[in-house]
């Protein structure tokens, strides 16, 4: 039995963990839950050795840990493969006989060939999944495993979740969405600020329980208003973009957007999403025709490649679309004043927990970092929005203040392309659902009052 | 130290003279920043295009184009009254670096060339450039040797003291870090520099083109490059031949690295590296190998401060 005992971590000033207590039993799933910087991932670091505790002891016994982290550690040049024999390098000579990753055949057939960079976030995710697995390891940790897949893509993760556990494999599970959590768990335990809450059955737990735990309070969320639909802002016309490979992910795609309407596009990752949103937001080329306001908001798929600048300060990230803050510029000048301003309002207004706005935004947690993302795109008071996963990696107080945003900003007559993996947030959200499959766009405008209330 | 007695050199004796070749005596400050004003501007040039993650080797080949573009003005406006000409001349040398700086940006956006690979290869081709012209267009007609027409007294940059060999280049080369420290600190071009240098594709996502950023940050690199070259041609060589080129443009690298590509740090490193030079030349004179010694000083200062810098980027993020 693995157990971490009175495990303290500080970084600098901030207690990551203050001491936490953690059994792990064999055959079982073991869900972890807490808000943004509530000290998941440190306890998961140090749980697989990545870093030391400052006091307090980790007691393996004789385990072997895998761990698959929020963000990437393929190195994208590399195909699948290449990446396992790296991973797996016994001694100088790289071992070049091919892996055998038999879940691969069994699950998902995942491309073992080309480079996992140019593969989607989503199909990045479950590659790594099932490298950790072909280590062959006692105790898995997912570090928020579900954020970009979709239902079906999740289902077949617990599937695999499930059939690990009565393997004797230990899986630990970080997850934002409660009701994840709930289903494929058998114990949960709740961290806030560093501090353990507790640790529950998930057969006697419920979402509404697991809530209060993690905030103290339960959080509503708000209701969409009833807007009018106006002219159409955003069109495309026979859109055609493709992927870093070359290969057409959307083919010919033809749709418009109106003034206030929420365009919500779901579907399996890796079916052209991206390349659509990359294309509206203009940083992808495309042939056909695009026509939208100048002044568009984006907050990207990926945010440690296209949100976040890690090297600069939280200041400079939330003020990366600077020339596009008449509020904050005089002609080609910075208004200073203003800017040290509107950062520190901004900073207290989507709740980005940081040592200050000169912090390097590197140094946050995920979570914070979109906030950051989302902080600098509702700054810009977009005449159109493309928003893929926007809540990805927030707790669901910060989830539910992002759709807040986007609410608000449809009410005001912006119209919204909102791409997600989450069916949850596509239904919550969108006046217009859609789905991409294969480059191909099917529009059910039908559903737009029926079905949610 | 170690270095000097390493090459077997006599350890007092050599300091004694790199320092009164350089801040020890009023002479020795003067050649300090007679140095020091050339490297400042290609310092500045250099940091600019690091800033904005174009890694431009070629601030030698764009100082040595400059100068050929200078001698080219000269020979061109040669009747033009001489404060206009002056003017001419720093203008063309600033405009022949853009140019051939925006030869490495347009390989790059256009055919995918690495700008380090391209600036450093065409850092031979102005070398060779600027022999066939001494030898061939530009050639004085006085005798046979390969330079340019010397330029009149009245062209050149005024002289700052009539001992030393300071001269208005250093005037120019601190109006440039004043306009720069003032850009920097106030416009809103200089963030978006900056962010195009540190994540091309957050950039991009905000609607700013990193190309044009970059391509415009590699003609002023250029530029700068180019009217360091011009002010040296109007300041101090007054003549174009295969020596014109001192390795302004490669120590530049060093200065804007250990000026962590900043204009005040580039001031202040460029200041130190200028001594450096001024004051290993009087080395020079007294001890065999004195002069190159302080290569091998400079090149342990930068590669130390490397493995200084080195582990923040792998520093891991939570």
């Amino acid at each position: 039995m693995v157990a971490v005992k009175d495990v303290s971590k500080r970084y600098g000033s901030t207690v990551a963990l203050k001491s936490v207590s953690l059994q792990l039993k064999p055959s079982q799933v073991h869900g972890i839950v807490g808000g943004n910087g509530a000290g998941k991932s440190t306890l998961m670091r140090i749980l697989v050795g990545l870093e030391g505790p400052d006091s307090g002891s980790v007691d393996l016994a004789g385990a072997r840990v895998a761990m698959v982290h929020q963000h990437s550690s393929l190195v994208p040049a590399f195909t699948a493969e290449e990446n396992w024999q790296l991973m797996h390098a016994k001694s100088w000579i790289l071992d070049r006989s091919a892996p055998e990753i038999a879940l691969n055949e069994a699950l998902w057939k995942l491309p073992l060939n080309v480079p996992v960079g140019s593969l989607s976030v989503g199909v990045r995710q479950r590659l790594e999944i099932v490298l950790a697995l072909a280590a062959n390891p006692d105790v898995l940790v997912l570090d928020e495993p579900t954020s970009n897949l979709s239902a079906d893509e999740t289902s077949e993760l617990f599937e695999l979740i499930r059939g690990q556990r009565q393997n004797g494999r230990t899986v630990v599970l970080i997850a934002h969405k409660l009701a994840d959590v709930l289903a494929i768990a058998d114990e949960i335990t709740v961290l806030r600020q560093g501090e353990l809450v507790g640790t529950v059955l998930a057969a006697e737990s419920s979402a509404s329980e697991l809530a209060k735990m993690m905030l103290g309070e339960l959080q509503v969320d708000g209701t969409r208003p009833l807007t009018e639909l106006g002219l159409p802002v955003v069109r495309a016309e026979n859109l055609t973009v493709s992927g870093d490979d070359g290969r057409v992910r959307v083919a010919g795609v033809s749709f418009e957007i109106r003034a206030g309407e929420i365009f919500g596009i779901g579907g399996v990752d890796g079916n052209g999403q991206t390349e659509l949103a990359e294309a509206l937001a203009g940083v992808r080329p495309h042939s056909g025709r695009v026509e939208r306001p100048e002044n568009t908001g984006y907050v990207p798929a990926d945010r440690h490649t296209d949100g976040v600048a890690l090297e600069l300060s939280v200041a400079d990230n939330l003020t990366a679309n600077l020339a596009r803050r008449p509020d904050l510029k005089s002609g080609m000048w910075r208004k200073r004043a203003a800017i040290d301003e509107w950062t520190q309002s901004a900073i207290v207004k989507h709740g980005i927990k940081t040592k200050g706005p000169n912090e390097r935004a590197g140094a946050l947690s995920g979570g914070n970092q979109q906030k950051v993302v989302v902080g600098r795109v509702a700054g810009q008071n977009p005449e159109f929005l493309v928003a893929v996963n926007p809540t990805q990696g927030l707790d669901f107080a910060a989830a539910a203040a992002v759709h807040a945003e986007i609410r608000a900003l449809a009410g005001r007559g912006v119209p919204v392309l909102l791409i997600s993996t989450d069916d949850e947030e596509i239904d919550a959200l969108s006046t217009t659902r859609a789905f991409l499959f294969n480059g191909q766009l099917n529009t059910d405008r039908a559903q737009m009052f029926g079905g949610n209330p | 130290m170690a270095v000097l007695a390493v090459f077997g050199l006599p350890v007092g004796s050599s300091l004694t003279s790199l320092w009164n070749g350089s801040f020890g005596t009023p002479l020795g400050w003067s050649r300090s920043l007679v140095k020091a004003s050339p490297l400042l501007l290609c310092g500045l040039g250099i940091g600019i295009a690091w800033k904005a993650g174009v890694f431009n080797i070629g601030g030698e080949g764009q100082f040595v184009v400059g100068g050929l573009f200078g001698g080219i003005a000269l020979a061109v406006f040669r009747g033009a009254p001489p404060f206009v000409l002056t003017v001419l001349i720093l203008l063309s040398a600033a405009m022949g670096g853009a140019l051939f700086a925006g030869i490495a940006s347009w390989m790059h956006q256009k055919r995918g060339v690495s700008v380090v690979i391209s600036t450093i290869l065409l850092n031979f081709v102005a070398v060779q450039l600027l022999l066939f012209a001494v030898q061939g267009p530009l050639k004085q007609t006085r005798d046979s040797l390969p330079q340019s027409e010397t330029v009149p007294e009245a062209v050149r940059l005024a002289r700052l003291s009539p001992q030393s060999d300071l001269h208005a280049g250093l005037l120019i080369a601190l109006a440039t870090l004043v306009a720069l420290i003032i850009w920097n600190r106030y416009s809103v071009a200089a963030k978006e520099l900056a962010l195009v240098g540190s994540a091309p594709r957050v950039a991009r996502a905000n609607g700013i083109s990193a190309e044009k950023i970059q391509r415009r940050a590699m003609a002023v690199s250029g530029a700068l490059c180019g009217l360091a070259a011009g002010t040296e041609y109007l300041g101090i060589n007054t003549v174009l031949d295969q020596g014109f080129s001192q390795q302004f443009g490669f120590l530049a690298i060093p200065v804007a690295l250990m000026g962590m590509l900043s204009p005040a740090g580039i001031a202040v490193s460029s200041l130190g590296f200028g001594a450096l030079y001024a004051g290993s030349q009087q080395m020079g004179r007294f001890e065999r190998g004195g002069d190159t010694v302080i290569f091998v000083v400079q090149a342990v200062l930068v590669i130390g401060l490397l493995i200084a810098n080195r582990p923040r980027a792998s520093e891991a993020s939570a």
